[in-house]
């Protein structure tokens, strides 16, 4: 397998909690790619441009926020549902939150889109945990 | 045996010496022990009856004295007696005048020339024995009295046959009038019934005497001095063989107390339901909001401990620290205003004129207005005032008016138009914008929530309508919203005057 750069997507309103997960990702990555979304739609409008294709190899990770105030990261969830199966089918998608909603929480275990919750910030340890140590 | 256990007491009441030693030997016959005196005059039998510490045991009299005599002589004997029987021995035989004695309240009417020891002799039994049994339905009588007295409990019949209505003293108390000043009525009563509830008490009261069934009310008095009692009515029907209604009675209880301890009660429920409110909003914002710049202060923490950072990162990452700090604080600040709103509607409430809060308002924002050209269109025609809260009432109003203006149309001259108008009892403000509006199929639910936004483009942390909202709502009142996107919002908040 030849190996390909890790691709990350943060949709997140918060710029702070984006350089934070960025910077973190780019310590626990030797190459990553990331991109930061504080405006929900023009995440939305970078998937439908950029994953036309069904590109080989590994899928992108989105990390993405539930609080925005103009999209929300269910209305997003609902949107990038429709969008086509191989370019869905190119993400696995996290909620990075804050909240300590049990609500929240048990939303995003129930929906078949999310993969899991995570509770900011995000860390080290949490992404040992998600992708295993990196060699 | 009776005659020689007790010591009785007798006064006799006559002028005729040798009347006197007759009855005197007749009485010693029977009751060899008893204490027979003599008054020959009214007056004198008035000042041995005051004087004696131990009541007589009955009252011989003849009905004529030298100073009194006839009826006039009798009642004036009674009013002096209380309940010590009287006995009158007279030389008259006139059936229809012992029967007036008896009805005016004499134990016995005897004809001296009649008289045998044995007649007088059961005559006086039958009076003492009178006597206490009268003592003790006087007794009884007192006791139910306190009983109602203490329960505020009162009771009244209607004689259907006779049309004759009795009520208890306590009822005379509960509706604070004399008895002895008054003719109680069914009209009397009603008179006193708050206007608001007559209604409902005819109806029962209907209830009753059509269908014969029991019925109970619960209504207002109106007092006199304009004050409120609650009682509670309950009443029955008494029916003769032939199923004819003959008697209407019941009861009438004061349950001011108890209502005004339900009352209480209720206030403290509210109380208790907003404090838990106030506590789910708190777990909600230290859930939702709280826990955001917290999260972003552990993650800047762990970061620049990184010691391959560059000098421009840690720059950044001190940069965010510092904005995530003061994220933490407004927060903090924020939960101590929202929780302090309940505590501050106990405050005095003052007539505030609407006129003049705008005219504040629009003064202490002049930059604001002038900068996007505002156009405020105030209608208070119909009603210009309102007994409230006057810092809840300015906030209310500032924060409705800078939201139209913050959130107006780029292209087009922000108007507002703030109307007030009375409808029965309520009084109803309206706030229409020509501004962005909201969409709300999506956003409608969250319009008032706390830190809910549904624009980037200008500063707001999504508080000012969840206040307005806590405010207008402990205030007692509503707030709804109508609003279309690109066309413009309208705040309605009602209030109960």
């Amino acid at each position: 397998m030849t190996t390909t750069v890790k691709q990350f997507l943060l949709i997140d309103d918060d710029p702070i909690n984006n350089f934070i997960t960025m910077k973190t990702l780019k310590t626990f990555f030797k190459e990553a790619e990331v991109k930061d979304f504080v405006v929900p739609e023009k995440g939305l409008e970078y998937i439908e441009s950029e994953f036309k294709m069904d590109k080989i190899g590994e899928k992108a990770t989105i990390f993405l926020d539930i609080n925005m105030p103009t999209l929300t990261g269910w209305e997003f969830l609902d949107k990038f549902k429709t969008f086509t199966e191989p370019v869905k089918k190119q993400f696995n998608i996290y909620m990075l939150s804050s909240s300590l909603d049990p609500g929240d929480i048990q939303r995003a275990k129930l929906n078949s889109l999310v993969m899991d919750f995570i509770e900011k910030p995000i860390n080290i340890t949490i992404l040992t945990k998600m992708f295993g140590v990196v060699v | 045996m009776l005659r020689n256990k007790i010591l009785y007491t007798f006064l006799v009441v006559e002028d005729n010496a040798g009347d006197f030693m007759l009855i005197e030997d007749l009485l010693k016959e029977q009751f060899a022990k008893a204490t027979i005196t003599n008054a020959t005059t009214f007056k004198q039998a008035i000042a041995f009856i005051e004087v004696i510490v131990k009541p007589y045991d009955a009252v011989l009299l003849d009905l004529s004295l030298p100073d009194k005599s006839g009826d006039e002589l009798i009642k004036d004997m009674l009013k002096m007696a209380d309940l010590t029987p009287i006995i009158v021995l007279t030389g008259n035989s006139n059936i229809d005048y012992s029967i007036n004695a008896i009805s005016l309240g004499v134990s016995d009417y005897l004809v001296k020339d009649d008289l045998t020891n044995k007649i007088l002799h059961k005559s006086i039994l039958y009076a003492i024995n009178r006597k206490s049994i009268l003592e003790n339905l006087r007794a009884e009588e007192a006791n139910l009295k306190k009983a109602q007295a203490i329960a505020h409990l009162s009771n009244w019949e209607i004689d259907l046959v006779q049309n004759s209505i009795k009520w208890s003293d306590e009822l005379y108390n509960i509706l604070e009038i004399k008895k002895d000043k008054t003719n109680p009525s069914t009209d009397l009563f009603f008179s006193f019934i708050h206007p608001d509830d007559i209604g409902i008490v005819r109806k029962d009261v209907s209830e009753t005497q059509v269908n014969f069934s029991d019925t109970s009310s619960e209504c207002r008095l109106l007092m006199k001095d304009g004050s409120i009692k609650y009682v509670f009515l309950q009443r029955k029907i008494e029916l003769d063989n032939n199923k004819k209604p003959i008697r209407l009675y019941g009861t009438l209880q004061d349950i001011t107390e108890r209502k005004k301890t339900e009352k209480k009660q209720k206030k403290l429920t509210s109380d208790l339901i907003q404090r838990n409110r106030d506590l789910e909003q708190f777990t909600f914002i230290v859930s939702h909001n709280l826990r955001a710049p917290m999260a972003n202060i552990m993650g800047i923490a762990t970061i620049l401990q990184d010691e391959t950072l560059t000098t421009q990162e840690q720059k950044e990452l001190l940069q965010g620290l510092s904005l995530s700090i003061s994220g933490l604080d407004i927060i903090i600040k924020d939960i101590n205003s929202i929780l302090q709103v309940k505590d501050e509607v106990n405050e005095k409430k003052e007539i505030i004129s609407f006129t003049k809060l705008v005219k504040n308002i629009l003064n202490s924002i002049r930059t604001l207005i002038e900068k996007h050209d505002v156009i405020i269109k105030p209608d208070f025609s119909d009603v210009d005032e309102i007994f409230s809260l006057k810092v809840y009432m300015h906030s209310i109003f500032y924060n409705l008016i800078v939201n139209s203006i913050k959130y107006c149309k780029p292209d087009e001259t922000p108007i507002i138009e703030i109307k007030s108008k009375k409808e029965n009892e309520k009084l109803i403000i309206t706030f229409k914008d020509n501004g962005l509006g909201i969409d709300m199929k999506t956003k409608g639910d969250k319009v008032f929530g706390l830190y809910k936004r549904f624009h980037t483009h200008v500063e707001g942390k999504g508080m000012g309508l969840f206040m307005v909202k806590t405010q207008v709502e402990a205030l007692g009142g509503t707030i709804t919203v109508a609003s279309e996107l690109n066309k413009g919002s309208e705040f309605t908040l009602t209030f109960i005057r």
